[in-house]
């Protein structure tokens, strides 16, 4: 037995009604809002909306990298992933927490190496000065703004499916909700509403699994793949096993070159991020491969997909009726949430620190920055909004567009945290380099190419340009403080950690 | 007959004769069709495709749905959104048509001309050439990580940074 083929017949329309789910986006939107607001509340100097202080604890650590790294896109990229690439499009997408196994490490090396820091652009600037900073600067700022957008949509799409909720009324509440909190509370807010998130998403994502397992015969999903869709069970899948380094060396390049990554392991204590982030990666591995069988059910359920990022929260809902859409809307709504506050606190600090701070002329006082922090928040979040509004790209498309760029990235950050050989020439030469061949390969062969492409011409130009032109940096101009005053009188050691020690 | 029962006879055989008189009425402009909005793709490298048609269910108040099928009758979509994500096909060359189905599963309507799509996946030297340009990418990258992590007691400066 699967389920019953009435009910999936009518599988492309809205699960829970439109009450239900105004309710629903109510009654979180206040959550958030009221949660960011109070945990943000110590966010009274730069430092403390910047990087919370700098003394998260184990526990918050480890929920706020599981919670953005769970994106929307890993509830609905993933679907679609195994729906495309079949089962090796699941195993590809969950290669993206090797990620953070492998940052792990360097999250303890850039912590050690700057012990003020606020970017990674900042770290490109000092490290390589501005020859490879502006690159990276675009880079940086084109996959925050991709991203942040790629989230506002399925945010949209993701109310429109479950509850009927016209998409750009989702959309916009999304941004607003997120934008509101962070507003007010900085990381500290983010931080802490990571944590709630996270919980959230781990208990509904176990309970949505166990669920369909329940209602779901594996045999006969694969009895019905093997007959009319083969090519999603074949071990020589062409185009899935090219994406399967394509998709690894994406997660690398995202999370080793994006500021928010680097912003968590300036807010953790000198310890933590290893350790964060190894349990973080350890979390999340699971996430995609669940997810992905959602998206390889679908075509033996008979539920008809219509836009193959909609399968997953689609499938589960349909399977599970009501508690299904409700466990899916609260899941997808606490992911995109996670990351979207995320990414607007972290690339407001690029906006402040790496854009207006070097062409100010003067040092900006820590209100000014905090000021500026919030302007960019807002204006973050109308753009996301703009460009979103007209629902005119899959999601796919959207996010894998930035991979070739960030696949770029790989080889000058890790080279410029560990070694120093590595001169401003090899890193510029490698992100550029990377970024246009690999964006070549993207419009003549396909997005599952496009990351590795980049990331394997940037790495053989880096090693050259290293071996042709060798630097000799001083680390010690890294740990130098930068110029800086809080108006509360120094670190702002707060009380938030304690929940994470 | 009286004379106003008269008049009222008179009146209604002449309307009656009016309307005789006239040719029966066109067939009501009201005739719907189904069609893809694209009916020929480039070859799918990856094996999947998205096919759309013009929404005739939109305006209708039955309990229809979409059902679009291959030339060899299997179905690859039952729904009420006119889009269909089909994925998972081997080489060959596919001829989709899409109909409305009713609740007993009678097909009311049924595209013209089909949707011919051609699947033809990338090579698999090719994707095993770049499986393995990945694999050496990532594994060189794993040990270049894991020699600067495990090497700054060797060879560490002031602030712990590597010396090469």
């Amino acid at each position: 037995m699967i389920v019953q083929r009435e009910v999936l017949m009518l599988a492309s329309t809205p699960i829970l009604s439109p009450t239900a789910g105004y309710s629903m986006l109510a009654l979180f939107s206040v959550l958030w809002i009221g949660l960011g607001i109070w945990w943000g509340r110590r966010a009274t100097s730069y430092e403390g909306f910047a990087v919370a202080g700098r003394n998260v604890g184990l526990a918050l650590g480890t929920a706020t990298a599981v919670a953005t790294w769970i994106t929307s896109n890993t509830t609905m990229l993933a679907p679609q992933f195994a729906l495309q690439l079949g089962i090796w499009g699941a195993l590809a997408y969950c290669t993206a927490s090797f990620g953070l196994f492998a940052f792990a490490p360097m999250s303890g090396r850039i912590r050690h190496l700057m012990p003020e820091g606020y970017t990674a652009v900042e770290f490109v600037r000092r490290r390589y000065g501005a020859i490879a900073t502006v690159p990276f600067l675009i880079i940086s700022l084109f996959y925050a703004i991709t991203w942040l957008i790629s989230m506002s949509m399925a945010g949209g799409k993701l109310l429109e499916v479950l509850a009927g909720i016209p998409y750009e009324v989702g959309m916009t509440v999304v941004i607003a909700v997120c934008v509101t909190y962070t507003l007010f509370g900085g990381m500290y807010a983010v931080i802490g509403t990571d944590f709630i998130q996270s919980l959230i998403i781990l208990v509904g994502l176990v309970v949505v699994t166990l669920a369909v397992l329940t209602q779901v015969e594996i045999a006969e999903v694969h009895e019905k793949l093997q007959a009319d869709r083969p090519m999603l069970l074949s071990i020589f899948f062409p185009a899935a096993l090219m994406a399967i380094f394509n998709n690894m060396l994406f997660g690398f390049g995202e999370i080793f070159h994006s500021n928010v990554w680097w912003s968590r392991a300036f807010a953790m204590r000198e310890g933590v991020g290893p350790k964060a982030y190894v349990l973080g990666g350890l979390l999340w591995l699971p996430i995609p491969i669940v997810a992905g069988f959602l998206g390889l059910a679908a075509p033996a359920l008979g539920i008809g997909i219509s836009q193959p990022d909609t399968v997953g929260p689609l499938v589960a809902a349909t399977l599970l009726g009501d508690v299904g859409a409700f466990l899916v809307f609260v899941v997808v709504f606490c992911s995109l949430a996670s990351s979207l506050d995320s990414l607007l606190a972290a690339t407001s600090d690029l906006i402040v620190n790496d854009i207006a701070g070097p062409l100010a002329p003067s040092e900006p006082t820590p209100q000014q920055k905090r000021r500026r922090s919030g302007i960019s928040i807002i204006v973050l979040g109308v753009l996301a909004w703009a460009v979103a509004l007209p629902n005119v790209s899959d999601l796919a498309t959207v996010l894998f567009f930035a991979g070739p760029l960030v696949g770029s990235c790989i080889w000058p950050i890790v080279g410029g945290l560990y070694y120093r050989r590595p001169g401003p020439l090899a890193a510029s030469a490698a992100m550029i380099s990377g970024s246009l061949i690999g964006l070549v390969a993207y419009y003549t062969i396909g997005w599952m190419v496009a990351s590795l492409v980049g990331a394997t011409v940037s790495g053989i130009v880096f090693a050259l340009l290293v071996w042709l032109h060798p630097d000799e940096f001083d680390f010690e101009l890294l740990s130098e403080p930068v110029a800086q005053q809080d108006d509360c009188g120094g670190p702002d050691v707060d009380n938030l950690s304690a929940v994470g020690s | 007959m009286r004379p106003r029962s008269f008049g009222l006879t008179f009146f209604l055989l002449f309307q009656a004769v009016s309307v005789g008189a006239q040719e029966p009425s066109a067939a009501p402009s009201t005739a719907i069709s189904l069609a893809f909005k694209q009916t020929e793709f480039q070859p799918a490298r990856a094996g999947y495709v998205s096919l759309q048609w013009n929404d005739v269910l939109s305006s209708s108040t039955s309990g229809g749905t979409y059902v679009v099928r291959d030339q060899h009758d299997t179905i690859f979509y039952r729904g009420r959104l006119p889009m269909a994500f089909v994925s998972g096909l081997p080489d060959g060359e596919y001829r989709f048509d899409v109909s409305v189905m009713d609740a007993d599963g009678n097909i009311n309507l049924r595209s013209g001309e089909p949707a011919v799509l051609r699947v033809e996946h990338w090579s698999l030297i090719q994707a095993l050439s770049l499986f393995a340009i990945g694999s050496i990418v990532f594994l060189t990258l794993i040990g270049v990580i894991v020699y600067g992590a495990l090497d700054r007691s060797c060879a560490r400066g002031t602030s712990g940074a590597v010396n090469r």
